[in-house]
C-alpha cells in the first residue's frame, strides 16, 4: 500500500504528463483522401437519417411513454360506466328474446302461432 | 486568412486545399484526443472539412476560423462517440438474439504520438482515465491540455460562459484525481 503522499505525488505527475506533447499529424495524402471521399460522397440516406433520430434513446422513451399514454386513456375512456352497463343490459334481454337465446335446444322453439 | 475564405466562398480548390494544409494538425489532433483512436480521428477530420467544404457559404466570419473549426471537430466528436456506443448498445441486444453483429470493443491501449517516450505509460493512463469523463468534461480537458486553449477560447468553442467551461475544468480534474487515486491504491 502507497503512502498517501507518494500516491497524491503520482497523480500529479500522471495529470501533467500530457505537458508539453507534441501536436499529432494525420498520416501523408490526407488532402488527397479527402479529396476521393468529396468525389463520392452521397448525400445521407432518408432511412439512416430516420433510423438515427428514432434510435435516440431520448425519442425512443418519449414515443414509448406516448403510445403507453395513449393505450391508458383508451382504456380509460372504454371502461363500463352504468350508463353503458345498462344499455348493454337492454341489448342483452332484446337479443334474448328476439333470437330466444335462453332454449337449449330444438324442441323448446315456439311454434308462431297460425 | 480572409483571403482564403473568400476565394473559398467562391469555390476555389486552392484555397480549400490550402486551409486543410494549413488547419489539419489542429483538427486531428483534437479528435485523436477525444476519440483516442487514430482511424476513427482520420475518419471525423475528413468530415470536418467536408463540412467545411459544403456549409463555408454559412461562416459569417463572426468568430475566428479556428474557433468554427474546432466547434465542428468538437460536434462531430461528440456525435462519433455517441453513434458508437449506439451500436455497442444495439450490438449486445443483437448478440442475445444469435445475430452475427460483432461487438464494438475499443482497443485497450493508446498512444497519443505526440508525447514524450518518458511519460508514455502515465498518458496511457492518463487517456483511459479521460474517455470515462462526460462528454462536456472530456472536450473541455482535451482542448485545455492537448491544444493549450484558454477558459475563455473553449468557452467560445463551446458556446458557454467562461464560468461553464472553468467547472467543467474543475469537475474534470476532480473525475480524473478521483480514477487515478483508485488506481494507484488499488496498484499494489
Amino acid at each position: 500500500m502507497k503512502a498517501r503522499r507518494d500516491i497524491e505525488q503520482e497523480i500529479n505527475r500522471t495529470l501533467s504528463s500530457l505537458d508539453g506533447a507534441q501536436r499529432a499529424e494525420p498520416g501523408d495524402f490526407f488532402f488527397t483522401r479527402l479529396q476521393a471521399r468529396l468525389g463520392r460522397a452521397e448525400p445521407a440516406d432518408a432511412w439512416e437519417r430516420f433510423i438515427g433520430v428514432i434510435a435516440r434513446p431520448s425519442v425512443a422513451f418519449t414515443a414509448l411513454a406516448l403510445i403507453l399514454a395513449v393505450n391508458g386513456v383508451m382504456f380509460a375512456m372504454n371502461l363500463p360506466t352504468a350508463e353503458r352497463k345498462e344499455q348493454a343490459a337492454l341489448q342483452q334481454a332484446f337479443q334474448d328474446d328476439e333470437y330466444q337465446l335462453s332454449l337449449t335446444n330444438f324442441y323448446e322453439l315456439e311454434k308462431p302461432e297460425q | 486568412m480572409t483571403d482564403i475564405i473568400a476565394h473559398l466562398k467562391q469555390g476555389s480548390e486552392t484555397a480549400f486545399k490550402e486551409l486543410v494544409a494549413q488547419w489539419k494538425g489542429m483538427v486531428y489532433n483534437t479528435a485523436l484526443g477525444i476519440l483516442q483512436n487514430e482511424a476513427d480521428a482520420e475518419d471525423v477530420s475528413q468530415e470536418v472539412f467536408m463540412q467545411v467544404f459544403e456549409s463555408i457559404g454559412t461562416f459569417k466570419g463572426e468568430s475566428q476560423i479556428s474557433t468554427w473549426l474546432y466547434r465542428i471537430t468538437v460536434t462531430k466528436c461528440l456525435d462519433f462517440l455517441r453513434k458508437k456506443t449506439r451500436k455497442k448498445r444495439w450490438g449486445k441486444v443483437y448478440s442475445l438474439f444469435g445475430q452475427n453483429n460483432e461487438l464494438v470493443i475499443d482497443p485497450p491501449e493508446f498512444h497519443h504520438p505526440g508525447v514524450e517516450l518518458a511519460n508514455k505509460e502515465r498518458a496511457q493512463l492518463l487517456f483511459k482515465a479521460i474517455a470515462r469523463l462526460p462528454d462536456s468534461q472530456k472536450a473541455a480537458f482535451v482542448l485545455n491540455k492537448l491544444e493549450g486553449l484558454s477558459s475563455k477560447e473553449i468557452a467560445g468553442i463551446m458556446d458557454a460562459s467562461v464560468s461553464a467551461v472553468e467547472g467543467l475544468l474543475h469537475r474534470a480534474k476532480q473525475n480524473l484525481r478521483d480514477q487515478l487515486e483508485d488506481y494507484y491504491r488499488n496498484e499494489e
